[in-house]
């Protein structure tokens, strides 16, 4: 009779108490992982929230079968990709914001150095999805002049109980864009000093949040601002730090995850990637699920794209001669957030918004530009831009074939107030049209009255 | 031991003295009246002395009497004790005919404790062997299906293996969970709904009921009130199922051969459009959206010189065949009886390829070696192969792809292979290749490349020990096992898009092992006190504890696809693994006391003690009561002159609270941290919050009912009025995504419901005269209305378009309102949430006020509350059953109806996407002026099939569910071969259905057991089958 009253007594043999993931340094560490294997949420920096602005910035095909609604910017608040979308992105901030919470009450088990970086790194995953979040659900910085339209909800705190998450009066409205950009300039700025220039292990340098990743983050955070003096500042620091270099070959960074080129990515492998229908590689691979043809991306005019650039053998076709990006084409491709490319650009960019045509700016924009440019084609000169318009229109230019499919050509389209032009049978969408954001779900707009709903939606 | 060689002397003693007395003896033969057989074990007693024997095995007795003669009395359990006087005549034949009342007659509520149905106070209804073992179901609750009041039971669609949904006096619970508990012989099964892991549980199928095989039961209990439920305390909230298996009988050793056949066939599939239509439709749709080449395009791919044409239906539906043969002996003697069976069954569905084999084996021993001691042991096994289909839930599956693929490309190519593109799906001929609802799949392809296994081996047992130290107290302790072993296995084929395109070949398996056991002891004591007092009482104690293990292993890089299982060197993928355990036990205290007084009053008293460990230390236990009365008021003197009219009626009832845990997690009120592993380095996260206040879910039931039986049995009525006021309902209840909580969800107790309603039940002896012809019916009949009452968030808690909302009924649907198509341009129309009519116009993207104003768009903030669910207001059943000489005709009516179905089948099938649509589509709007419930058709416009009320149809029906026709093969003949019995039988199972349901069988629910609030949505559930069977019934 003694022991079967122990069927009372039931511990679950699969996880422990939150004190016991915070037991010991070790297990600190452990808890510090498991705020990255939230950003590797399916739904959202595992690799969709790049995807979800590609094939709505106009260099996709229409056969992107597999997104519904989404490319054809007809979505309605029921969206499952925008419910997931906004679950998963804050699926990942609750895991950051828990860690956070628990480090703290746990603090003395750890050095307060290896706590502040501790929290950097969950502060960095967190700022890296608040940005994607008030990307997709948001208008733009520049829709109003001082930037007063909603947001999203900056929620950084994560409930501890049931009775907290039911706690209806603690429940957040959105914040404005410019309330969230704040939240993220102040973040980020806060937590580069505390961030590791790099790690001993190649996996942890691109894996794991480093200065550079943050600068990055940061730079890139005030070029959508419009704040182009702290754009080149950043971006120089990164430069500066001597930790990032280009590869001799543009696709080297999609197959090798781990060179200097590669500031920051959300890893994944064989046994942890965000699985078959999720997979940024599933979707993109030509011999995977090939859900994104990029039709309108390959027949970019020869004039700008020529036919010998070394980003054309990224291109991949199937047998009937359908286009597909070859970045990614393996369910265990790592989502890239951060490339030294990128940062070469956005300094440029910013330099010729704050000081017109420059070396400097120029000769960034050629780094990257030479390493791939076509045989015919020569290295720009001051000589080459009659102004500076001409010259940001080059480094847009050099974006869009770099930075490929990689979240940026919406947001590079949006921040200079253009919209989305007519591609492959989907008519144009202007700029401020409110079909260019996703809707907030409407389930949570319904749990939440506080949530204002996009206009249109 | 002693004690009973003593009282055993006397009886041989006093038998001697009276062969010294002037006797004489008289012999016989007892014999089966409905049979003929001769009937051994039957007890013949000479009246008023100890002097009897029992019948050999043909029947025979031999009996010493006195010269004077006297009275023998002739008994036997199941058959009406018979006296004959002993006349001149030395030779006394008998014929013993059945005791139906009897054996149908006493109920036994769980843990010893036995009422007669005359006695009972609370609502229990139940149904009897024969009308299982004339069904030929897989398993047995869908042969309940119409059958008994207050029970209403869905088939959820027509794939083999598919669970059944069982709801008792509706829905009881908004949780994951409002299944019933089922109690096999006294022990609780495991409560494990769905043991499938890949694909959402949706691919492998596999029904644990299914493991119970319908031909070895002998009745089936259904405890619908809290008195009757009480006994079984935290999990009776949903009603209880009990099972009773067959057992051998004391003196009859028969054998059994049960056989049936059958065709099966789909019902009420989509009628989609042909090729020609296909195209013009396709080309239609991007026309009117400005495309000026065409979508749609004809291919002869086999070069005879015209277009390819496939009809998917035909490639993905089959007549089914099914066969089921068992062997079933029983028999024994006083000290012991036993029944055994084999069983095998083989059903081919109406999907292609999907098949359900199963064996089972039964063995039930009881042996009373003393008087005072009692043991016995029941034992089942069955072993079931279900090679699954993906159906509704999947887009390569045999209802999505099946429905929505081109029917202008063929499904192979000339040299045999299938017709595929480069990307693994279905080859897209000279079509557009844009556009696509989704990417198609080759329907006919992924049913035979693809495999989707199950392989479930469940035993079910348990073994018993009474003792009985005195008269009326009975001693039980009692063991029961329930151990499955779920084997799934799942092969992704290389040429084919998905899993096995991507992995070059894949093989998934998943094995689980979960074990109950079940440990009760009790006692139960009965007394008769003065005559008029009766007096029982029962306490006892029972331990459950559930394990559950998992263990998961996949090969990729397959050498080729002929290696399509784990084989040593035959795969070159890295390998993948995995696994979970998980367990959960319960311990209660119960008692029980009944008091009647000259069958006249009744009163009882149930109470239970329950702690589980799924709850915080501090709401571990509930306890749960529940009593009720009884007045059968035509035992009272001034009643008895209405007798010959009125021979029965019984006033009841009851009222108890009971409980739910069901559909929560093992550990639902505990925060979890578990594996966050981070590619190469091992983590930990946060996996559940927790919550300290989770605690039962408590069902208070009240239940007042009246039993009438009038003009000699031919009229028997039973009334119900219930109402079960819900409190605590346990959900995994939503949080706001932004809290990022993860799974989304806590389990809470969300709030309080009400469900009450009306049952009657009356049947009938229409005609029955001497010659033997007799028309019998019965009727029964249910209503049902729900209401939530209190939640305890300040919002709906919603479900897809289904809400729980305060005042209204649980899963209410809430949408916005659909107006139609503007006559004038095809518009498709909505009403806003003023009722003010706004028409959208698709081509140019804009929404338009009637008169073509631009105007805001319709929304979700646009939607109102409808005033149905997905749940019938009311259902039943209405049997008929005529006999005349061994001939009997059966026709059974279901219907049901009040409830509203959201036809996402119709929705996706008039897509304005590119896939094939439904005939229907025809009628869309073409010229101006032309009335028409199809807007314009607009490529890919979202919005004009948006979800509104257009989708919402009356779920009511009325179904022939089976009509059967029997023959029992006169006596004359079966002497002939020797045979006992013998039964041939034809039936038509779902015979037709009326309704106004546009696409599909209005009784469906894709939503399966996942919640009580999305109930009633349609969305490509394979068709519900109709099926012929023939059938052999023989027994010797």
């Amino acid at each position: 009779m003694a022991s079967s009253c122990d069927v009372l007594t039931q511990d679950p043999p699969t996880a422990f108490t939150i004190d016991e993931t915070f037991a010991n340094p070790t297990r600190i560490e452990q808890s510090l992982f498991g705020v990255y294997d939230g950003l590797q949420d399916a739904e959202f920096l595992g690799g969709r929230a790049l995807i979800y602005s590609d094939i709505r910035s106009g260099e996709t095909s229409q056969n992107t079968t597999y997104f519904g609604n989404v490319p054809l910017f007809q979505q309605l608040s029921t969206d499952v990709y925008a419910t997931n979308a906004w679950a998963g992105g804050y699926r990942t901030i609750f895991s950051a914001n828990s860690f956070m919470q628990n480090l703290t009450a746990n603090q003395s088990k750890v050095s307060a150095e290896v706590a502040a970086q501790y929290t950097a790194e969950a502060k960095f995953v967190r700022s890296l999805t608040l940005f994607h979040l008030v990307n997709l659900f948001a208008q733009p910085y520049n829709f109003t002049p001082d930037a007063s339209h909603p947001g999203v909800v900056i929620q950084l705190t994560a409930p501890k109980s049931g009775a907290e998450a039911f706690d209806a009066a603690a429940l957040l409205p959105r914040s404005s864009v410019k309330e969230v950009y704040d939240q993220l300039i102040q973040d980020l700025t806060e937590i580069i000093p505390a961030l590791p220039s790099t790690y001993p292990d190649a996996f942890s340098r691109v894996g794991r949040a480093t200065k550079g990743a943050a600068q990055g983050l940061l730079a890139r955070v005030y070029l959508y601002k419009g704040d182009y003096a702290n754009a080149a500042l950043v971006s120089k620091q990164i430069i500066d730090s001597g930790n990032f270099r280009l590869n001799a070959d543009p696709g080297t960074a999609f197959s090798n995850y781990t060179t200097a080129e590669s500031i920051f990515s959300v890893a994944h492998n064989l046994q942890d990637n965000p699985n078959t229908n999720n997979a940024i590689g599933q979707h993109y691979g030509v011999s995977r699920r090939g859900d994104i043809a990029i039709k309108p991306f390959a027949d970019i005019s020869a004039t700008i794209f020529p036919a010998d650039d070394k980003r054309r053998s990224l291109i991949v076709r199937n047998a009937t001669g359908t286009p597909f990006t070859n970045k990614f084409n393996a369910v265990e491709n790592w989502t890239p957030i951060v490339r030294y490319p990128e940062v070469l650009l956005t300094r440029a960019e910013a330099l010729a918004q704050t000081a017109g045509v420059t070396t400097e700016a120029v000769s960034l924009l050629n780094q990257v530009r030479d390493r791939s440019k076509g045989a015919t084609q020569v290295s720009y000169t001051i000589a080459n831009f009659a102004n500076k318009q001409a010259l940001i229109d080059a480094i847009l230019t050099e974006r869009r074939l770099e930075l490929a499919f990689e979240g940026f050509r919406l947001y590079d389209l949006l921040r200079y107030k253009n919209g989305v032009p007519a591609h492959d049978g989907i008519p144009a969408i202007a700029y401020g049209d409110d079909k260019l954001i996703f809707p907030i779900p409407n389930r949570d707009v319904l749990l939440n009255p506080k949530l204002v709903q996009n206009p249109g939606y | 031991m002693k004690k009973i060689f003593l009282t055993a002397l006397p009886l041989v003693a006093l038998s001697a003295t009276q062969v010294m007395a002037q006797t004489r003896t008289v012999s016989g033969r007892v014999t089966d009246r409905s049979t003929g057989e001769g009937m051994p074990g039957v007890t013949v007693l000479l009246k008023g002395s100890n002097n009897g024997v029992s019948t050999n095995s043909d029947g025979s007795y031999t009996l010493t009497v006195p010269a004077t003669g006297g009275v023998l009395t002739f008994s036997s359990i199941g058959f009406v004790s018979t006296e004959k006087t002993i006349g001149t005549d030395n030779q006394i034949n008998i014929g013993l005919s059945a005791d139906s009342k009897q054996l149908s007659e006493v109920v036994v509520t769980g843990y010893g404790i036995r009422q007669e149905v005359k006695d009972l106070t609370g609502s229990v209804a139940q149904v009897q062997e024969k009308a299982l073992l004339t069904q030929p179901v897989q398993s047995f609750e869908q042969s309940l299906t119409g059958r008994l009041s207050g029970v209403q039971v869905t088939n959820t669609g027509g794939a083999l293996g598919d669970a059944t949904s069982v709801r008792i006096r509706g829905a009881n619970s908004i949780s994951g969970s409002s299944q019933p508990l089922y109690v096999i012989d006294g022990v609780p099964i495991s409560g494990r709904e769905n043991a499938n892991v890949f694909n959402g549980g949706d691919g492998t199928r596999y029904n644990p009921l299914a493991d119970i095989n319908p031909n070895d039961i002998e009745s089936v209990q259904v405890l619908k009130d809290a008195s009757a439920a009480a006994i079984y305390g935290s999990r009776a909230a949903n009603g209880v199922i009990l099972i009773t298996t067959k057992r051998g009988k004391n003196g009859k050793n028969q054998l059994s051969i049960n056989s049936y056949v059958g065709i099966f066939q789909a019902t009420r599939l989509p009628d989609l459009l042909n090729g020609d239509e296909f195209a013009a439709i396709q080309n239609e749709k991007g026309t009117n959206a400005g495309r000026t080449t065409p979508l749609a395009n004809d291919i002869d791919v086999d070069g005879d010189g015209q277009p390819d044409r496939t009809d998917w239906l035909k490639e993905v539906f089959r007549n089914g065949f099914s066969q089921n043969y068992q062997l079933a002996l029983s028999g024994g003697n006083d000290k012991a009886t036993y029944y055994g069976s084999v069983d095998y069954s083989d059903q081919k569905g109406v999907v292609s390829q999907n098949r359900l084999r199963r064996a089972s084996a039964r063995m039930n021993l009881d042996v009373t070696p003393k008087t005072w001691l009692k043991g016995g042991v029941s034992l089942g096994y069955s072993q079931a192969l279900n090679k699954g289909v993906l159906t509704d839930r999947y887009l390569a599956g045999a209802t999505v792809s099946g429905y929505s693929a081109p029917p202008n490309v063929p499904v192979y190519n000339p040299d045999g292979t299938y017709y595929l593109n480069s990307l693994g799906n279905l080859g897209d001929g000279r079509n557009a290749g844009t556009n696509y609802l989704f990417a198609f799949s080759n329907p006919r392809a992924v049913l035979d490349l693809q495999r989707n296994e199950n392989t479930s081996r469940r035993l079910l047992g348990n073994g018993y020990l009474t003792v009985t130290p005195i008269k009326g107290l009975n001693l039980t302790t009692k063991y029961g096992l329930d151990y499955l072993d779920n084997f799934e296995d799942q092969y992704s084929d290389v040429r084919l898009s998905g899993l096995g395109r991507s992995f070059g070949g894949l093989i998934q398996n998943n094995r689980l092992d979960s074990y109950q056991y079940n440990w009760q002891n009790f006692i139960n004591y009965n007394t008769l006190l003065a005559g008029k007092h009766e007096v029982s009482g029962t306490v006892g104690v029972e331990f459950q504890n559930f394990n559950e293990t998992q263990l998961y292993v996949g090969a990729s890089q397959l050498a080729d696809p002929k290696f399509n299982k784990i084989y040593d060197g035959l795969s070159s993928g890295d390998p993948f693994n995995g696994g979970t355990e998980f367990g959960r036990g319960f311990r209660s205290y119960y008692g029980n006391v009944a008091y009647s007084f000259d069958n006249r009053y009744y009163l009882t008293f149930t109470a239970r003690s329950d702690a589980s460990s799924q709850f915080g230390a501090n709401n571990q236990s509930g306890f749960f009561p529940g009593g009720s009365i009884g007045w059968r008021i035509s035992e009272e003197s001034f009643m008895q002159g209405l007798k010959p009219v009125l021979s029965d009626l019984k006033l009841r009832a009851s009222y108890g609270k009971v409980g739910n845990s069901n559909g929560i997690g093992s550990y639902a009120s505990r925060t979890l941290a578990g594996g966050g592993r981070y590619v190469d380095l091992n983590g930990f996260g946060i996996t559940q919050l927790g919550n300290d206040d989770l605690r039962w879910e408590s069902s208070k039931k009240l239940d007042i009912g009246l039993d009438a039986t009038l003009l000699s049995d031919r009229i028997t009525v039973t009334l119900d009025y219930f109402n079960n006021d819900i409190d605590g309902l346990l959900l995994n209840a939503p949080t706001a995504f932004t809290l990022g909580v993860p799974g989304s969800s806590v389990a809470r107790n969300i709030g309080r419901m009400v469900n009450k309603g009306f049952e009657a039940n009356l049947g009938t002896v229409n005609v029955n005269t001497e010659g033997g012809f007799r028309w019998s019916s019965n009727i029964n009949f249910t209503t049902l209305k729900n209401e939530v009452k209190e939640l305890s968030s300040p919002t709906d808690i919603n479900s897809g378009v289904n809400r729980a909302s305060i005042g209204r009924p649980l899963g209410v649907y809430q949408l916005i309102r659909w107006a139609g198509v503007n006559p004038a341009n095809g518009n498709a129309q909505f009403l806003d949430a003023a009722g003010t009519v706004k028409q959208y116009d698709a081509v140019a993207r804009k929404w338009l006020t009637e008169s073509g104003d631009a105007t805001s768009a319709i929304t979700q903030a646009d939607a109102v509350y409808t005033d149905r669910t997905g749940y019938p207001t009311y259902y039943g059943g209405f049997d008929n059953t005529i006999s005349y000489k061994g001939i009997e005709l059966g026709i059974f009516l279901q219907f049901s109806g009040g409830n509203k179905i959201y036809n996402g089948t119709r929705a996706s099938l008039l897509t304005t996407s590119f896939a094939n649509n439904l005939d229907e589509i025809k009628d869309r709007w073409t010229t101006a002026g032309q009335n028409t419930d199809i807007p314009k058709l607009v490529l890919q416009d979202a919005v004009s099939t948006q979800a509104s009320t257009r989708w919402l149809e009356d779920g009511d029906f009325l179904r022939v569910r089976q009509i059967n026709l029997g023959y029992n093969l006169p006596e004359t003949m079966t002497e002939r071969y020797g045979i006992g019995r013998a039964r041939i039988y034809a039936q038509v199972q779902n015979a037709f259905v009326f309704t106004k349901y546009s696409v599909g069988d209005p009784e469906v629910n894709s939503n399966r057991n996942n919640t009580n609030i999305a109930y009633g949505i349609d969305n490509r559930s394979v068709p519900q089958t109709r099926a012929y069977t023939l059938g052999l019934n023989l027994s010797f």
